[in-house]
């Protein structure tokens, strides 16, 4: 189910023809999740979600901000919302910091809708799982994951004549396989369904898990460590999260503080923010309506950027980069949305051939960069296939391990990057990231299995 | 009028061959008010309602939802869950078996004092102001904040079995966060908790009784105190642990173990499985003797208190673990013949858009019989810990390590100077096992964590957790950086 362009934007219009401030902006996120979710080598979840909600933002006197958010997309439902967002504005003390609406923009054209993954049935994604199940079934092992088509629509119109509306499809697949002593994983990302190739998913899960049975204790110490792209992808989120956060950054919170220009990590660390190339997930405007362009965060190892929202450019006298959040998530700052990292010339597999001694990390679990924001301290644990790597060959699988470590040091310390890289994505953003061999990586305990 | 809507998509999957079918109809409002260096940042209200049709065919579920409240659109979602199912069932094992459950009627509110809708939003902005600005103490106070949030959720159920479920909830939080940043760090200080605030399913009350403009300026000093403290030790040595970081501990070591749906594997490829295994109920020293948890839906007051969960089973409150002992799983329906004798009620959706898993509820340590005094009194060497900073454990919920906003030394049995940036790290039935002693019921507090996420899509949950301060022996803290 979808509005489509014409709906969307008409039923937006309506809600700000209404009137009843100085200014009005009303977005509209909508939602058509479907997600087929298996464990035991059954599907034992399976959903089918559609949602709309209209968010008001009245403005009085320039800085008084109301704000109403309704799924109710009705007449009498959007008039409510209107009225209750106006008469909030008109009772709330001024907000120095609110940088005003814009006006009409202009918008790239990005190309991220594929009518296959919005048509996708249950019947499909069942059919898909059954082909995942089948590669762990071979080995006796267990099969778990989820299968998700859906579809995004994003739109905003505001009273200064701003109009924009954007609309995507999203497919992925993700399968943990457990033995009685191991774990693999999995996944893969698209926004055509086609792209997906869910029996590869499932053999290259089942082969991890295969081959990581019966780990065996590796002590905390620091190692050369091998993270594949999912596991690279996490770290970096956190970092654009805590760390390339516009407002964080002006607050005096974030490692950018005074740095920008700086050479802070390794020469073979390049990092972009760009929702516009079509290897990641596009978008063309952030949820304030200024159009998305191409943020170099770091270039050669050199601190360039960090991203802006309209409030917190308005705080550090500078333009928004594109990157503001939903008006409800607005308080957590400008995030990068979009992140590709620079990959390099060799393969995972000259990668091993290189490493003395050292682990290849699947993914990460639970990570968490709020020890030391300044430092960029984070925590996290290896998951679903950890192996020690020893003269150049996997030697054997080990017990998953804590890392506890400044990514500040981790990125000055790459030894080698992948050449292929890999797509991480959510609903409206994405990273596409190389595997990363971290020298000296410490790890910090461990644990039992 | 409502229950004969949700009726009639029962109806109409029974009548296309859905051995069971239910419909959870949710009308939610909030009311976010948030401030930040003096300015007002929200003033938002929001409206979400909308019903959702869980079946079961051929021994497997199917979920569709919808916000659209017309006759015809119940009878096509319930026909679209039941083409999910239909599609759920080529790829089973065993059918899915759902626990027997008598049917229930009525209508269950909770209770409140004030509904903080009828608090005016200026009031509450006021307020926010006036703490906020309290917590000034220092120019290197660079950021001061706060927030109240209110909400009330009326849901009603109705099953094949011939339940029709109405409650409605009311619930309110706040809290206040201080940043001071000083020689290239930056140190946060929260009131009266860092997990989100304070939450509770009562009225304005809950923000009367914390008494943001009174605390505020000892929040602020202690940013100031934090930001210029020498960094925390590292070494193996006893913590005493404050309530408000102990529902954090809980929560993560013990609450999300015994989840039975992912003892099971339910939640293998995203959240995790559990070292609980089925063969360690009832056997298993989780810690030591005087450690008692249980998981109480029944509490009033709590975030996770309800009288019926969302698939129509009865509130309750059971022991997880007694005397140090492992004991019971929170499960649902389909999982409960696990351990037999029911399901313990637990089956919890974040809204009616979301199929309904196993949460926590209200999971609490019971109060010891220490005093504060006695608790650091009994330290030769150690940390005073306080609300969390930073929470990560393995995914069978064995290996934690949590930091901390605020931490002391303790010196032959006296609190000591501040420290930043503690943490402390082990697995948890060593952690649990070390544990001699627990604050008393003076001591002990309810709190409310209203940003619990589990589940694919994610869900995000409001769960209550009742503690007392109590104290570990031998742990081990802080990692070099």
């Amino acid at each position: 189910m979808m509005l489509g362009r014409d709906r969307a934007l008409e039923t937006l219009s309506r809600a700000v023809d209404l009137g009843g401030a100085d200014a009005l902006e009303v977005s509209l996120f909508a939602s058509d999740l479907n997600l087929t979710r298996f464990a035991n080598s059954y599907i034992h979840q399976n959903v089918s979600k559609w949602d709309a909600a209209v968010t008001i933002r009245a403005v009085v006197d320039g800085n008084r901000v109301g704000m109403v958010t309704t799924n109710d997309l009705s007449d009498d439902g959007l008039a409510r919302a209107v009225e209750g967002a106006a008469a909030a504005a008109g009772i709330v003390p001024p907000n120095p910091r609110f940088p005003g609406l814009p006006g009409s923009q202009e918008y790239p054209e990005v190309e991220a809708w594929v009518e296959q993954t919005h048509r996708a049935e249950a019947s499909f994604r069942a059919e898909e799982v059954a082909k995942i199940i089948v590669q762990s079934d071979e080995y006796g092992f267990n099969a778990s994951g989820a299968y998700v088509t859906g579809s995004n629509e994003v739109a905003l119109v505001n009273s200064l004549g701003l109009a924009a509306y954007h609309c995507g499809t999203r497919a992925a697949v993700n399968t943990t396989i457990l033995s009685r002593t191991s774990a693999g994983w999995s996944a893969d990302d698209s926004k055509d369904v086609r792209d997906l190739d869910a029996a590869a998913i499932g053999r290259r899960a089942t082969e991890k898990c295969r081959d990581g049975q019966h780990p065996t204790d590796l002590g905390p110490a620091e190692y050369d460590v091998i993270v594949e792209p999912p596991g690279v992808a996490g770290l970096l989120g956190m970092m654009g999260y805590i760390g390339f956060n516009g407002l964080a950054f002006a607050e005096g919170r974030s490692f950018a503080v005074d740095r920008l220009g700086e050479k802070l990590f390794d020469d073979k660390f390049t990092l972009t923010d760009d929702a516009r190339d079509p290897s990641g997930n596009p978008l063309p405007f952030d949820f304030e309506g200024t159009p998305k362009g191409r943020v170099p965060l770091v270039e050669a190892g050199v601190l360039k950027a960090v991203v802006h929202d309209r409030t917190s450019a308005k705080m550090v006298g500078t333009e928004s980069t594109g990157h503001g959040l939903p008006p409800a998530a607005a308080s957590y700052g400008a995030v990068p949305m979009n992140l590709f990292m620079g990959g390099g010339k060799s393969s995972l597999e000259e990668m091993i051939a290189s490493t003395e001694r050292g682990l290849l990390v699947t993914h990460f679990h639970y990570l968490n960069p709020f020890l030391d924001p300044m430092n960029l301290l984070f925590t996290g644990m290896t998951r679903d296939g950890t192996f020690l790597v020893e003269d150049g060959k996997i030697a054997r699988p080990v017990k998953n391990l804590r890392f506890t470590e400044s990514m500040l040091r981790a990125f000055s310390n790459i030894e080698s990057l992948s050449a292929d890289t890999l797509l991480i994505a959510e609903d409206y953003s994405s990273t596409r990231v190389p595997a990363v061999k971290f020298k000296g990586f410490r790890f910090t305990s461990s644990t039992e299995f | 009028m409502l229950k004969g809507l949700l009726q009639l998509a029962v109806d109409h999957a029974l009548a296309y061959g859905a051995s069971y079918a239910e419909a959870r109809y949710q009308n939610l409002v909030t009311e976010d008010v948030s401030v930040k260096n003096g300015a007002v940042q929200t003033a938002n209200r929001g409206y979400d309602k909308g019903f959702g049709v869980r079946v079961v065919y051929d021994g497997a579920f199917g979920f569709a939802c919808s916000n659209i409240m017309t006759p015809e659109e119940m009878r096509r979602t319930a026909a679209r869950a039941l083409g999910i199912a239909r599609a759920s069932a080529t790829v089973k094992r065993e059918p899915l078996i759902l626990d027997r459950l008598d049917a229930y009627v009525g209508y269950w509110p909770n209770a409140y004092r004030v509904h903080p809708f009828d608090v005016p939003l200026e009031k509450k902005a006021d307020l926010l102001l006036e703490a906020t600005e309290a917590m000034r103490v220092g120019d290197e106070i660079r950021v001061v904040e706060g927030f109240i949030h209110s909400r009330e959720a009326h849901k009603f159920f109705v099953s094949s079995i011939g339940s029709a479920i109405e409650q409605r909830k009311v619930e309110c939080g706040g809290g206040l966060t201080c940043i001071a940043v000083a020689d290239g760090d930056m140190q946060r200080r929260t009131y009266p908790c860092s997990m989100r605030g304070l939450h509770q399913a009562r009225g304005w009350e809950v923000i009367e009784e914390m008494d943001l403009v009174k605390n505020a300026p000892r929040v602020g000093a202690e940013a100031l105190e934090l930001v210029h403290a020498p960094e925390a030790p590292a070494g193996e040595m006893d913590l005493v642990i404050d309530g408000s970081q102990m529902l954090l501990q809980i929560h993560e070591s013990c609450g999300h173990a015994v989840e039975l749906d992912r003892v099971i594997g339910q939640e293998a490829s995203f959240a995790g499985t559990s070292f609980l295994t089925l063969d360690k109920r009832g056997s298993f020293i989780y810690g030591s003797p005087i450690v008692n948890i249980y998981a109480d839906a029944t509490l009033p007051g709590s975030l996770g208190y309800f009288a019926f969960d969302d698939e129509g089973v009865p509130a309750q409150k059971f022991y997880i673990v007694q005397d140090g002992v492992f004991c019971d799983y929170l499960s649902t329906r389909d999982t409960a013949h696990l351990h037999g004798g029911g399901s313990h009620g637990a089956c919890r959706a974040q809204s009616w858009s979301d199929f309904p898993i196993c949460r926590m509820t209200s999971v609490c340590l019971e109060p010891g019989d220490a005093t504060f005094d006695d608790l650091v009194g009994g330290v030769k060497r150690g940390l005073f810990l306080a609300s969390n900073k930073s929470w990560s454990i393995d995914d069978k919920r064995i290996n934690f390590q949590f930091g901390v906003e605020y931490a002391r030394e303790i010196e032959d049995g006296k609190l000591g100077r501040v420290v930043k940036n503690a943490l402390y790290y082990d697995k948890t039935p060593r952690f649990w096992g070390s544990c001699d002693a627990i604050g008393d019921r003076d001591q002990w507090f309810l709190w409310g964590t209203p940003n619990c996420g589990k589940g694919e899509p994610m869900q995000v949950m409001r769960i209550g957790h009742g503690t007392s301060p109590a104290r570990f022996r031998g742990v081990k803290v802080g990692v070099a950086k």
